[in-house]
């Protein structure tokens, strides 16, 4: 079933990796990919949301797919009083099904031309003298052997072997990771409204991070937490998350699913390509620096990659310096963001918890639809001015223009 | 004085009475602590989460990032607490 030799292995079938061999395919690739477990999918490591508009370039028709669950047009930011800030958002967020969406999207690879198979791990790297990767030893359903590539793509998650191998994998500081654990919970018709993703934000709540609640339908939702990994020592994020739901959804009693994991939130790896293999998704550090999103980032950075490894192969060099242009393309589009958004999460983790409520109370008292930001910018100033030394990081970052 | 790398290979070796101990009923396995292990000594095999204690450091940074406190720094050899 499996060839010798292919022109482009992906690793990882979540929507990172299936992008990516789906975009390698579609500019004539030979491409396979390769997924460790024995269903795609699953188990589900996610929040299940995303941003619709940039993922509509990758997927037709969403709101009509099978994997949508809701549609949410508003954001709602609550702090630990009680107060509620209702942001109207830039772009609709999918809540969806990862289970049938990763499945779906693999399809598409599939349906492009591309071999997947699951139940095929890799198990190290094939590399030449020089040390650049022509391939990789596959347990292909029980069966190991030698599967010869001119790119490796790695999208093998936050636990990814390939990139260590590899050498581009560094360990994050802990204050650079998320801790998180979300529970799929029923019985809360009437408490959450359909259209929007709710947030819940304090010390209390949740030590540097935050809780979400995506509602899945009118009576169940994905309520999920992370805390930064150097708070978490004392009470555990399953803790936390069980205080929350006790406190703020106390007649919600039933969990049908639970999800647990780390997320580095970096920004992305210092490199993200050595000869033969790039990295993609959440193996690179492609999530949200602030939100722990990654589903779109990971799509995204997968069309690069599919795309540029296509190009490299028909030029005939797949050297780090030629498959850089994936990076230096990603970059171009993420790297100011993903730097901003990592400041943004620090002087967030810092602020006083006091700070923090008082700022979200006195938005509360705002019409969003009336206000202009630099109205309301000049307002919270005058309220609270301790926010001016705070939001100095965030002149200095380049985030809020002078 | 103190010999620096005496101390090291002591901090590597099983004859120091602390390691870090696995609670597999716990254990969700869901690879938080593998993505932050520095010298790679966790292994997730789908649902059974293994260490290997001769190149742990014990550093302690997965017991500090388990979502769900599955790790927990145990006294005594590993051999002392099976997992």
């Amino acid at each position: 079933m499996i060839q010798a030799a292919y022109d482009v292995i992906v690793v990882g079938a979540g929507p990172a990796g299936a992008i990516a061999a789906r975009k390698a395919a579609e500019s004539g690739m030979d491409t396979l990919l390769i997924e460790k477990r024995l269903e795609i999918g699953t188990p589900v490591r996610c929040g299940e949301s995303f941003e619709l508009h940039t993922a509509s370039q990758y997927l037709e028709d969403i709101p009509n797919q099978p994997w949508v669950n809701t549609i949410t047009r508003y954001f709602s930011i609550h702090n630990t009083k009680g107060d509620c800030v209702v942001v109207p958002p830039i772009s609709p967020s999918i809540i969806c099904d990862r289970k049938i969406f990763d499945r779906e999207v693999a399809y598409t690879a599939a349906n492009a031309g591309v071999q997947v198979l699951v139940n095929a791990r890799a198990e190290s790297l094939l590399q030449d003298q020089d040390g650049a990767v022509v391939g990789l030893k596959i347990n292909c359903m029980g069966s190991p052997l030698d599967v010869y590539s001119k790119v490796v793509i790695a999208a093998d998650g936050t636990e990814s072997q390939l990139a260590r191998w590899a050498g581009l994998k560094s360990i994050p500081a802990l204050s650079d990771l998320y801790v998180g654990t979300q529970f799929l919970v029923s019985g809360l018709s009437g408490q959450i409204r359909t259209d929007t993703s709710h947030y819940y934000v304090g010390e209390a709540i949740a030590p540097g991070g935050y809780v979400w609640v995506f509602p899945k339908s009118a009576d169940t939702a994905n309520i999920g937490i992370v805390i930064s990994g150097d708070r978490a020592e004392g009470t555990s994020a399953q803790g936390h998350l069980e205080g929350f739901l006790q406190e703020v959804f106390p007649r919600a009693r039933s969990v049908l699913g639970q999800v647990t994991g780390g997320i580095p939130v970096t920004g992305g790896l210092k490199r993200l390509v050595t000869d033969g293999l790039m990295v993609v998704g959440d193996a690179a550090h492609q999530a949200d620096p602030l939100t722990a999103g990654g589903i779109v980032l990971g799509m995204v950075a997968g069309d690069y990659a599919g795309t540029t490894a296509a190009q490299c192969i028909r030029e005939g060099d797949v050297r780090a310096q030629s498959l850089s242009r994936y990076e230096k393309r990603w970059r171009e589009r993420f790297g100011k963001q993903q730097r901003s958004l990592r400041t943004v999460r620090r002087m967030l983790t810092k602020m006083d918890s006091d700070l923090l409520d008082g700022l979200i109370r006195t938005a509360a008292g705002y019409d969003m639809t009336r206000i202009s930001p630099a109205k309301a910018m000049i307002h919270m100033l005058t309220k609270h001015p301790r926010l001016l030394i705070e939001a100095r990081v965030l002149i200095n970052s380049g985030l809020i223009m002078k | 004085m103190f010999n620096l790398r005496k101390t090291t290979r002591a901090r590597n070796s099983n004859a120091l009475l602390h390691h870090v101990a696995i609670d597999q009923d716990l254990c969700n396995w869901c690879g938080a602590c593998v993505s932050v292990c520095p010298p790679d000594s966790l292994f997730l095999y789908e649902e059974w989460l293994a260490i290997d204690h001769e190149t742990c450091t014990r550093c302690e940074r997965c017991v500090k990032m388990c979502p769900v406190h599955a790790l927990h720094m145990a006294a005594g050899s590993p051999e002392s607490t099976p997992s």
